[in-house]
């Protein structure tokens, strides 16, 4: 007989966790197998209670268990309670209500190519071949950075921390992960954090090529920020989706207000940091000849290009002279 | 005959020893002749009245004025609202003092006492001869006023701000104190300590100038703004330093596969380093570098360095092209360094980046920055880097550094620089 209401069993926030048909008009539930739903749960008693259907009405009768049925607020039901349908009540710790099986659905949802991606890539040898690629892109990359004596050995022991220091975020990101109830998916999490930190350092190529041809003017400043953006974002992005339930909406949401305030914060703290550097930061970048694309300036028109560097020293100096929140007064 | 050896060896102790008490008998002489001509010179808190720095100093005419060090009285020139000057006369009583000039290149200062001064010190007009005793007279540690001997031993070479050089001792506490010659005349001004019993002396002739145009100028010249004095000073210095060089013709020299400059001045001194001796080395890195080793002495924060330039050369068969531009990186970025000025006078750097070509060579990478003086309008400090590009196995790293220069000396050097600067 198809009576068409189910027991739902609820997580503390509401999430259905699983469902038992109601089939019958008395329905037994407890921890013995001879009942009609058999719940595996220390608080329940091997015959726990009794659901009663007649003439539409649900009766929840307790079967002088020892942590009997509550409702919602915690307080005991008495021993025979008519209930509504879709009102929660508690057995032995288990959240739990009785819906009917014809309310209406959400839509089904499409897996998202990141949800896909995600499904696909979490295999343990996916995160290796991943962790070897970043591993190879770093060590190679210090190797062309090496101009000392290379000892094999010592030189790709140097080259493991940041593929450790990656594993360890993975490491804080499951338990905090696992803090939400949150499946988090580590292998997938490696090789997308892999991702990044190639991103990062094909990025850092970039502003060398940049900077090499054109200096460390708007265009490489400009480039250098949307870099650090862009990457910040995407890490941020990607631990929000690894360790909680957001939307991607939320997530974006989220991962911008946070880039920002720590953007934010960085500026703020430079722009409050006002004392001189005594030393020139050049950021002089050099590359091989090969990579040399800009046109040569003449030497004598570029050293009378120089005349704005003076103009704004002196501006700058006019400036601090004049400022009453100069360091000199300061220190006084 | 060997009575006769005796007899000889006995008028020599015999006046060996006449002659040392002699010398014994004059510096105690002196000491007693000059003690009223000089004094303690102490900086002291407006407020608090506790000395804060003290020196030595030394009457110079009997209108009771004083001379000194810049560098003794330089706390009073920047904090004049703070900080005041006094000094301790022979019979151990403060007096004031008032600061009436300054030359800051030669590090010296003139002060107005309130007293007419019967006693003082004549100026030299000759320079002692090499080997000639001197008496460096002063105040060191706090201690009383001491005699110290030395010898003159002519200036200091590679110098262009003028200093005598002195074998003898000068402690803290002795600067702005006299030098004197067994006649008593000052013949320099004690100013620096070099260590293991050698002393700077600034010449009395810069004292000399300085109380002649001090004189000439006395009525005008009433101010205690000493700062545009200071710029104008600094701006001449530097004038006096580059045009000439600038105009002259520097000459070259090879330096492995490239043409770079030879020593441009007298007045520079010049080194080489190589990494030779270096076992296991993946490059050869040959370098030359001349500096002008002086410093004036700006205020307690900062000293004002001279200029240096350098061209290191590295070279490998052992290393590629992106391992070779790590190297040039690596030399083209200076290391941070402690300074010499403090981030109180200056402004920060603004730098350029450029890759450019010259007449003798192509594809230049370079690097130009330079900074302000907060109080001296007009000068700056310049850093200049420059990477000769355009050989796979090789490159050469050109480097400058300027101090207290004007935008035209930093550009005109600048433009020189690099004129001859070529691969063979």
């Amino acid at each position: 007989m198809e009576l068409g209401l189910v027991l739902e069993l609820l997580s503390r926030n509401g999430k259905v966790q699983g469902f038992f048909k109601l089939t019958q008009q008395q329905t037994h539930v407890g921890r013995a197998y001879n009942n009609d739903i058999v719940l595996e749960n220390q608080y329940i008693c091997p015959n726990h209670m009794c659901i009663s259907l007649d003439n539409g009405n649900i009766c929840l009768v307790d079967k002088q268990s020892i942590n009997g049925i509550k409702n919602t607020k915690n307080e005991p039901l008495t021993d025979s309670t008519n209930i509504e349908l879709g009102q929660s009540f508690i057995v032995g710790g288990q959240l739990m209500r009785i819906e009917s099986s014809a309310q209406q659905l959400a839509n089904t949802v499409k897996l998202t190519v990141l949800e896909e991606f995600s499904q696909r890539y979490n295999h343990w040898y996916w995160a290796l071949l991943s962790a070897m690629v970043f591993f190879t892109a770093f060590a190679g990359s210090r190797y062309l950075d090496t101009y000392t004596e290379i000892i094999w050995s010592k030189f790709l022991f140097s080259s493991l921390p940041p593929v450790f220091a990656l594993i360890t975020v993975l490491f804080c990101m499951t338990i905090w992960a696992n803090l939400f109830n949150k499946d988090m998916k580590i292998f997938t999490g490696l090789v997308i954090g892999s991702g990044i930190a190639l991103l990062n350092l094909l990025l850092q190529k970039i502003n060398a090529f940049i900077s090499f041809n054109w200096g460390d003017g708007l265009l490489l400043t400009t480039f250098s920020e949307i870099g650090k953006f862009a990457t910040i974002w995407l890490a941020i992005w990607a631990i929000l989706y690894f360790i909680s339930h957001m939307s991607f909406k939320k997530i974006s949401i989220t991962s911008v207000i946070l880039v920002l305030a720590v953007q934010g914060l960085m500026y703020a703290s430079k722009a409050t940091s006002d004392k001189v550097k005594t030393y020139a930061i050049q950021g002089i970048k050099v590359l091989p000849d090969a990579a040399l694309i800009t046109t040569p300036e003449d030497y004598q028109a570029w050293i009378e290009k120089t005349n704005p560097l003076f103009d704004a020293a002196a501006k700058e100096a006019i400036e601090r002279r004049k400022s009453s929140a100069d360091e000199d007064s300061k220190a006084l | 005959m060997t009575l006769k050896i005796i007899h000889v060896s006995l008028i020599f102790i015999s006046l060996f020893t006449t002659f040392i008490a002699q010398a014994d008998i004059s510096t105690d002489a002196l000491v007693k002749q000059n003690a009223e001509k000089i004094a303690q010179v102490e900086i002291f808190n407006r407020a608090s009245g506790q000395n804060v720095s003290t020196g030595s100093g030394f009457f110079i005419n009997e209108q009771g004025l004083m001379a000194t060090n810049y560098h003794v009285v330089s706390k009073v020139v920047f904090d004049a609202d703070i900080y005041a000057i006094r000094y301790v006369d022979s019979l151990g009583e403060q007096q004031q003092a008032k600061l009436v000039d300054i030359d800051i290149i030669n590090d010296l200062a003139l002060l107005q006492t309130e007293i007419k001064q019967s006693e003082f010190f004549t100026l030299a007009a000759d320079v002692p001869g090499k080997g000639h005793p001197l008496y460096s007279l002063g105040n060191p540690l706090n201690l009383g006023m001491v005699v110290t001997p030395g010898n003159y031993n002519g200036l200091i070479e590679h110098r262009f701000i003028e200093r005598i050089n002195l074998t003898g001792a000068i402690n803290p506490g002795m600067s702005g104190g006299p030098t004197i010659n067994s006649a008593a005349q000052v013949v320099g001004i004690n100013v620096t300590t070099r260590g293991n019993q050698m002393g700077g002396l600034v010449p009395v002739s810069k004292l000399q100038a300085l109380l002649s145009s001090y004189q000439d100028l006395k009525d005008s010249a009433d101010t205690e703004d000493f700062i545009p004095k200071i710029t104008q000073q600094l701006t001449a210095h530097q004038q006096a330093l580059f045009t000439p060089l600038l105009a002259s013709q520097w000459s070259v020299e090879e330096l492995g596969a490239t043409t770079i400059l030879k020593e441009i001045s007298d007045v520079l001194s010049c080194g080489t380093n190589t990494n030779e001796s270096l076992d296991k080395r993946q490059y050869d890195y040959i370098s030359v570098g001349c500096s002008l080793n002086e410093y004036t002495f700006l205020n307690q924060h900062s000293k004002l360095a001279g200029f240096s330039y350098s061209f290191a050369l590295y070279e490998s068969d052992k290393l590629n092209s992106t391992q070779l531009a790590r190297l040039y990186h690596l030399a083209m970025n200076n290391k941070p360094r402690k300074s010499h000025v403090s981030y109180r006078d200056m402004t920060n750097f603004q730098c350029d980046q450029g890759i450019l070509s010259t007449a003798v060579a192509n594809n230049i990478k370079t690097s130009f920055c330079i900074r302000a003086y907060r109080q001296h309008e007009g000068l700056f400090d310049v850093r200049f880097a420059a990477l000769l590009l355009g050989k796979e196995d090789k490159g050469l790293v050109a480097k400058f550094s300027l101090n207290g220069v004007s935008q035209h000396t930093a550009q005109t050097f600048a433009s020189k620089f690099m004129e001859n600067v070529k691969w063979n």
